[in-house]
């Protein structure tokens, strides 16, 4: 037999003309596709502060119509938060009742989130399904894109377990090995594992014996060493350059540096919570005396952004949206002890540009951060 | 893996050519082919960041051609398989006349159903295995078997059974 149907396709294959492909083009839809973000462009040339009021509708939570599915992935980044049993995203709410959120991140398939029981649950809008527990300190982490999310998973019986799930595969993708609770903890006396952070393949998990890299698709380990001796704190860690948050609290800073070149660190005075995702900013707040503030460092200048924005008692990154891009909460005093006041605003900011947009506001003075961290009280 | 532009672009130049056929051969128009490349290297553009390696990349834009093919399609309502020009009656093992037998074949193809259009040129243009198509659909192996068997079998009921050869010889269990 001569004539077959891969001969056919394979002559009409030769046969096509060929693509023309604008590349550049196409780039350019990306970027924009990936930074679209609800207010980002939306705003006037020129007006780095808008005021609580001036809002960009799409940015909005709550207004979402009919039931939200993120089936197809998320996409661009948009705003989000959340409160009692719901997530929300862009302009969107996901109800997870009967669950009660104590952690959330967000992936680029959807929503993990720790309930109040130390279960974790992944939602992509269409209902919420059962991939793991937490347990202690109901933690989750994840890089500022990708789809993997990891936590602790503590057995008091007989240790604890980094996991590692990924959300595209819908799976369990990596297990450390057991951390039995002989020894002493991750920087403090409470024994067990603690996983830091996860930058692209990589997930950064602290024990007894130090801090360690694990390679995720070869399940391999390279320690880390800290840039200098102490129980100096890995904070984040974001296109393979690690931020370390000093211990000493009268003199905080942050030393970053590259996983294999610690011997040229940067020093900013902040305190880092959150890099960047090319590591060139660092998010955190400093410690003056009794009195801290919430600041955005550049590590390439060695300076501040002086962020043009509302005088808040502190903000933060909800997440970041690109290198120079990020959602942002900002908090006056009073809302953020959850007291009757004003709900925190929402913020869009360009870093590099120093521009900072009010969006909308939360519902609610008590939100929890997609930042992994355990608001449950 | 980050966002980087270079390294996607260089992805983007030597993989387009390639992704290009299985599109043309999906949609069995030029242009339209060339739209959807240009959709689904965007899509992988905003999805490079987690792709990992180029080889993922590859994988990850097929199934992007493949299932916005698909949904194209459905939109478009076009999933109804396309009215045929008039085709001729082919006498299998007659090689004098090769273009008219593909230009049938082509015909039959394109006429196909697109979910079984696009599981017949994963599996025996691209050369994937079963799992492999079932992943660049976005659907279950067993609907990759189905699918194909079912593409298969009108082709063989159109062009006749030496045409186009049994599923098994085509190792669709593969």
């Amino acid at each position: 037999m001569t004539e077959t149907l891969k001969d056919m396709m394979a002559a009409r294959a030769d046969a096509a003309p060929g693509p023309d492909i604008d590349i550049a083009g196409l780039i350019h839809t990306g970027r924009r596709r990936v930074w679209r973000h609800r207010a980002i462009g939306a705003t006037a040339a020129g007006a780095v502060l808008a005021v609580v009021g001036l809002i960009a509708p799409s940015v909005l939570p709550g207004g979402g119509d009919g039931d939200p599915s993120f089936s197809d992935g998320l996409g661009e980044r948009q705003i989000s938060y959340a409160s009692g049993s719901t997530i929300h995203y862009g302009d969107e709410s996901i109800d997870v009742s009967p669950h009660q959120l104590a952690s959330y991140v967000v992936t680029d398939d959807g929503f993990v989130y720790a309930a109040a029981d130390g279960d974790v649950y992944f939602t992509d809008g269409d209902g919420s399904t059962r991939i793991g527990h937490a347990g202690g300190d109901n933690r989750l982490v994840a890089d500022d894109s990708g789809s993997y999310v990891g936590w602790v998973e503590t057995d008091p019986g007989s240790g604890t377990e980094v996991v590692v799930y990924d959300t595209a595969v819908g799976g369990e993708v990596f297990r450390s090995p057991k951390d039995d609770g002989s020894g002493s903890g991750c920087y403090t006396d409470i024994p067990g594992l603690a996983l830091r952070a996860i930058d692209g393949d990589t997930a950064y998990i602290c024990g007894a014996d130090g801090t360690s890299a694990w390679d995720l698709p070869s399940r391999t380990q390279q320690w880390v060493t800290p840039p200098r001796p102490g129980s100096v704190q890995l904070a984040d860690v974001a296109d393979g350059y690690l931020a370390w948050a000093l211990p000493d609290w009268d003199r905080t800073g942050t030393i970053v540096s590259p996983h294999e070149d610690a011997d040229r660190p940067f020093y900013g005075q902040v305190t880092a919570s959150s890099l960047s995702p090319d590591s060139r900013y660092i998010a955190g707040i400093q410690l003056t005396g009794d009195s801290w503030r919430s600041l955005l460092f550049d590590r390439t200048t060695e300076r501040e952004v002086e962020l043009a924005m509302p005088e808040y008692r502190e903000w933060y990154v909800l997440q970041w949206v690109d290198d120079d891009r990020f959602t942002a909460v900002g908090y006056d005093a009073e809302d953020y002890e959850g007291a009757a006041a004003d709900a925190p605003d929402l913020l869009t900011c360009d870093a590099s540009s120093a521009s900072c947009t009010v969006v909308g506001q939360a519902s609610g003075s008590y939100i929890i951060h997609p930042d992994g961290q355990s608001y449950w009280r | 893996m980050r966002r980087d532009a270079t390294v996607f672009a260089e992805f983007a130049a030597a993989r387009s050519r390639s992704l290009y056929r299985a599109a043309f051969l999906m949609v069995g128009d030029h242009a339209l082919a060339e739209d959807l490349l240009q959709e689904a290297l965007t899509k992988t553009y905003v999805a490079w960041r987690r792709l990992h390696d180029t080889g993922n990349a590859e994988a990850y834009a097929r199934k992007a051609i493949t299932t916005t093919a698909i949904n194209w399609w459905r939109r478009r309502s076009w999933h109804a398989e396309k009215p045929r020009g008039d085709v001729p009656d082919l006498t299998v093992g007659d090689h004098s006349d090769r273009v008219s037998e593909h230009a049938a074949m082509w015909s039959e193809l394109q006429a196909l159903p697109p979910r079984q259009r696009a599981a017949i040129v994963l599996r025996y243009y691209e050369d994937l295995s079963v799992r492999e198509t079932a992943e660049a659909m976005g659907c279950s192996v067993g609907t990759v078997k189905s699918q194909v068997s079912a593409g298969i079998e009108k082709l063989r009921a159109r062009l006749g059974p030496a045409a186009v050869p049994m599923t098994r010889e085509l190792g669709v269990g593969r």
